[in-house]
């Protein structure tokens, strides 16, 4: 009788230990932070979460724990009112829009690239475009010549509306001393 | 909280509401122009004043004169008419000094110096012509006598 070779059981060695895993939880910026609770920061968060339109503001503020079962719909617009109007609420939702906005980033650019990659896409010829302003942006060089000099051109023109609007504000302009680039002719000058 | 003062509570500058209202009530003449001009145009006919001296006694530029007498006309608005700004003279040395001081200021704390007159009322002894603008201001009827008796006789 022929029998079966028997596999042999690998001894059991001690038990290896996962790695401890890093932490995955986005941390919150400063002005999430500065928020004075967790319910300000569930009520920003819930903002983009619930869905966009009459009635988001509450949804989120319901979300967030705001309330309570007894609250009316009037107290909770409230509620909602005074929590989207707080500076510190705002701060935290503009900090929460500008992260969404860098880590949609990734996302832009693939759809960037597959816009480029397809010929037949309507705005292939566009986005070919950007891509090369971003790799090879046009220079353009702009001459200005600023005079800054305290030597103001003292025209005629201006020298009648200084004269306008002294005499307006009740000033001898015969009185008024001599100007530094230019001095206006006296009457008998000018008479002569 | 209820914003309503009671007697007994501090309303304004240390006074009740009655005290306070009896305070404005018997304010007349220079006095009742200067506590019911608002502080901007307050700020506005000093810094004329100031204007004028930096025009009439220092050499300036074309620009800077017709900046300073373009700053001087956007100040002709509301009840400060036009006579009222051709009345006021060129401040003193001492007005000068003052002035020096609150421009040094930051900006909004500039106009809220003339929140309780007294600046106001420094400089129109410095600068009398100061009191003579405020009187071709238009600011409606102004009591010659104090209204707190004829307040009284009404009830």
């Amino acid at each position: 009788m022929k029998t079966e070779p028997t596999i042999a059981k690998r001894p059991r060695g001690k038990r290896r230990e996962l790695a401890p895993l890093e932490p995955v939880d986005a941390k919150d910026g400063p002005a999430m932070l500065a928020l004075p609770t967790d319910r300000h920061r569930a009520f920003v968060r819930a903002l983009y979460t619930v869905r966009p339109g009459h009635g988001a503001r509450v949804k989120a503020a319901k979300l967030a724990g705001f309330g309570t079962l007894q609250s009316t719909p009037q107290t909770m617009a409230t509620i909602a009112s005074r929590l989207s109007h707080d500076e510190r609420v705002l701060g935290a939702i503009a900090e929460e829009d500008q992260k969404y906005i860098r880590s949609s980033a990734p996302r832009a650019i693939g759809a960037l690239a597959r816009l480029i990659e397809n010929p037949n896409a309507k705005d292939h010829a566009r986005g070919i475009a950007m891509v090369l302003d971003r790799t090879m942006p046009l220079e353009t060089v702009v001459k200005v010549n600023h005079d800054a000099t305290p030597a103001f051109k003292a025209t005629a023109e201006v020298l009648a509306r200084i004269a306008e609007l002294a005499a307006r504000a009740g000033i001898d302009v015969s009185k008024l001393p001599p100007m530094i680039d230019v001095t206006p002719a006296s009457e008998s000058e000018r008479a002569a | 909280m209820s914003n309503t003062a009671t007697n007994n509570e501090i309303y304004a500058n240390g006074r009740t509401y009655p005290e306070h209202c009896a305070w404005l009530d018997s304010l007349v003449g220079d006095e009742y122009r200067i506590v019911h001009l608002p502080i901007g145009h307050l700020f506005n006919l000093v810094e004329i004043s100031y204007l004028k001296y930096i025009l009439l006694k220092l050499e300036t530029t074309a620009q800077q004169r017709l900046r300073a007498l373009d700053a001087i006309a956007i100040c002709d608005a509301g009840s400060v008419t036009q006579e009222a700004v051709a009345a006021i003279e060129p401040c003193c040395e001492s007005g000068r000094e003052i002035m020096r001081e609150l421009y040094s200021l930051p900006m909004g704390e500039q106009t809220w110096a003339f929140r309780d007159g007294d600046v106001f009322r420094i400089l129109s002894r410095l600068n009398p012509s100061l009191l003579t603008a405020l009187r071709l201001c238009d600011r409606g009827p102004v009591p010659e006598v104090p209204r707190n008796g004829v307040l009284e006789a009404a009830t």
